[in-house]
């Protein structure tokens, strides 16, 4: 209950802060007419490098440390201080930026676009926790991300969400990585930082959708642990495939499994996967028959989905600010609406014809014929994917965590009675390799 | 002794995978920092910080972004 009240403070507090930033710009500033001569505004100069580089420093020794407690020390509650750490040092005090899970579309960005370079620091930020969740699984998602931490903070009532429902959600999170990657490779928008939820949080202000929008992710998960980073983190779907490879992994118990069944509920993020019985004859039989006839639709779902990709390549074109200029500048010039806009007015102050700019946008919705081809192509690869693996039953003898859906938070290690037992001996934990 | 080897077989797999993904990734950022270096040598200006060249700095609202526009205006003038 104490928490419960704990929690509504600080969510009126914050949107408190947020309707007092709104209200600034309710009404424009009035234009006074007058002899007043505004000073000069002085800005704080930009923030000196070095700090940068001293975050990438906090991030690699964090995501080591994040590695050592949840696998060899086993304790939730340092797990737990060190994501609350990581909530204020990348959160509040960074503001969110730079941003692990945005570093996505810099590095598509440096792929397709020749002029452009990713700068060193946020290589750093995308690079480290795929090294480090190559070694030991997802702990970057457990106890270094902000926006993880943000929601793992909040999470006091969890309800399970059905496997059928969680599968299927979770397809969100693909579509959303490949839209992120497509639009940012083709230089017209990054998605994945214009609607992070929780960056308004972080800056106590921004857009007040987007902070409608964090505010409803974080009352989802008072019940639904994590609902950004299971359904919808871009880059969450990158971590699940390279901790399914980790060389070291989180296990439950400590050394042998005793089947006691009291780990089965512990996870707020559906990770913990029960032991499997054998399928029945009859049972198998209709199982291959149903994996034949999705090994045949996976091509088709592919095909179908770039022939989808390819027809919206007009919608997608329109996400690019030069696309939507030069059908400002021809609508106006059609006469077909009236007025200008200050990028209408801008563009015609350049002096360049018309011609040049509808040629230019005609050249990036080629582009996005491709783009959306390969996008629509990969959703449809994604689809068959997670059909052909729900065919699929893999052999368990134990209670395992689902090594592509465990955060490493550490929360089940306290069910475990041969965790218990291995804290009274003073034990050490064995850690388990792939 | 079956279950053995495929324990086995599976553990080589995911190793040889994993090798292949450290050594993605380790060229992906070679190649990244070969381009910068390759841009900075050709006058192409790219900044030391975040956002300097980053991709939307032009329309960035954040605190960052508009520090790092202010001071470089500031500079110009």
């Amino acid at each position: 209950m104490a928490r419960w009240r704990y929690i509504l403070i600080t969510l009126v507090c914050l949107f408190a802060l947020n309707v007092a930033s709104l209200a600034q710009e309710r009404f424009p500033p009035p234009e006074f007419e007058t002899d007043y001569v505004r000073p000069t505004t002085t800005m704080p100069q930009p923030e000196q490098d070095i700090w940068e580089y001293v975050a990438a420093g906090v991030l690699i020794g964090a995501l080591l440390l994040a590695a050592h407690l949840a696998l060899k020390r086993r304790s939730r509650k340092a797990i737990f201080a060190l994501m609350l750490f990581s909530l204020v040092a990348f959160g509040f005090i960074r503001k969110g930026c730079v941003c692990t899970v945005g570093s996505v579309q810099n590095v598509a960005l440096t792929a397709f676009d020749p002029a452009y370079a990713i700068p060193i620091v946020v290589l750093i930020f995308f690079a480290a926790p795929l090294v480090v969740t190559l070694f030991f699984g997802r702990v970057f998602c457990g106890a270094v991300c902000p926006l993880g931490a943000i929601q793992d903070a909040v999470l006091i009532h969890p309800v399970r969400v059905p496997n059928w429902l969680e599968s299927s959600l979770r397809l969100l999170a693909y579509v959303y990585l490949g839209a992120g990657v497509l639009f940012a490779a083709l230089g017209a928008a990054f998605i994945i930082c214009q609607y992070d939820p929780f960056v308004g949080f972080f800056r106590l202000g921004g857009n007040w959708n987007i902070l409608v929008l964090g505010a409803c992710l974080l009352l989802i998960g008072l019940f639904v642990g994590r609902p950004y980073c299971r359904f919808l983190c871009p880059y969450g779907v990158i971590l699940r495939q390279f901790s399914r490879l980790s060389k070291w992994r989180v296990t439950i118990t400590p050394n042998d499994c005793i089947k006691c069944r009291l780990c089965e509920d512990a996870c707020p993020f559906g990770a913990i996967r029960a032991p499997t019985e054998p399928w029945p004859g009859k049972e198998y039989k209709i199982a291959k028959v149903r994996l034949a006839f999705l090994l045949l639709l996976f091509p088709m779902l592919v095909a179908g989905g770039a022939w989808g990709g390819y027809l919206l390549r007009d919608s997608f074109a329109r996400m690019h600010p030069q696309v939507r200029l030069a059908e400002r500048v021809h609508l106006e010039e059609s006469g077909e609406v009236e007025g200008t806009t200050d990028a209408s007015d801008a563009f015609r102050t350049t002096g360049r014809p018309s011609r040049e700019l509808y040629d230019e946008a005609a050249q990036i919705g080629r582009r996005f014929a491709i783009g959306g081809a390969i996008f629509g192509g990969f959703v449809g690869f994604i689809i068959g994917g997670k059909l052909l693996a729900l065919a699929v039953r893999r052999r368990r003898s134990d209670y395992e965590a689902d090594r592509a859906s465990c955060f490493a938070c550490g929360r089940c290690y306290e069910y475990c009675p041969k965790e218990h037992e291995r804290l009274k001996l003073g034990e050490k934990a064995v850690v388990a390799r792939t | 002794m079956g279950s053995e080897r495929n324990t086995n077989r599976r553990a080589m797999l995911a190793s040889v995978l994993r090798c292949t993904a450290l050594g993605a990734v380790a060229a992906a950022g070679g190649a990244a920092i070969v381009k910068r270096r390759r841009l900075v040598a050709a006058g192409v200006c790219v900044g030391d910080g975040t956002c300097r060249d980053c991709g939307v700095w032009a329309e960035c609202g954040l605190p960052q972004a508009l520090t790092a526009r202010r001071g470089d205006h500031a500079r110009a003038q």
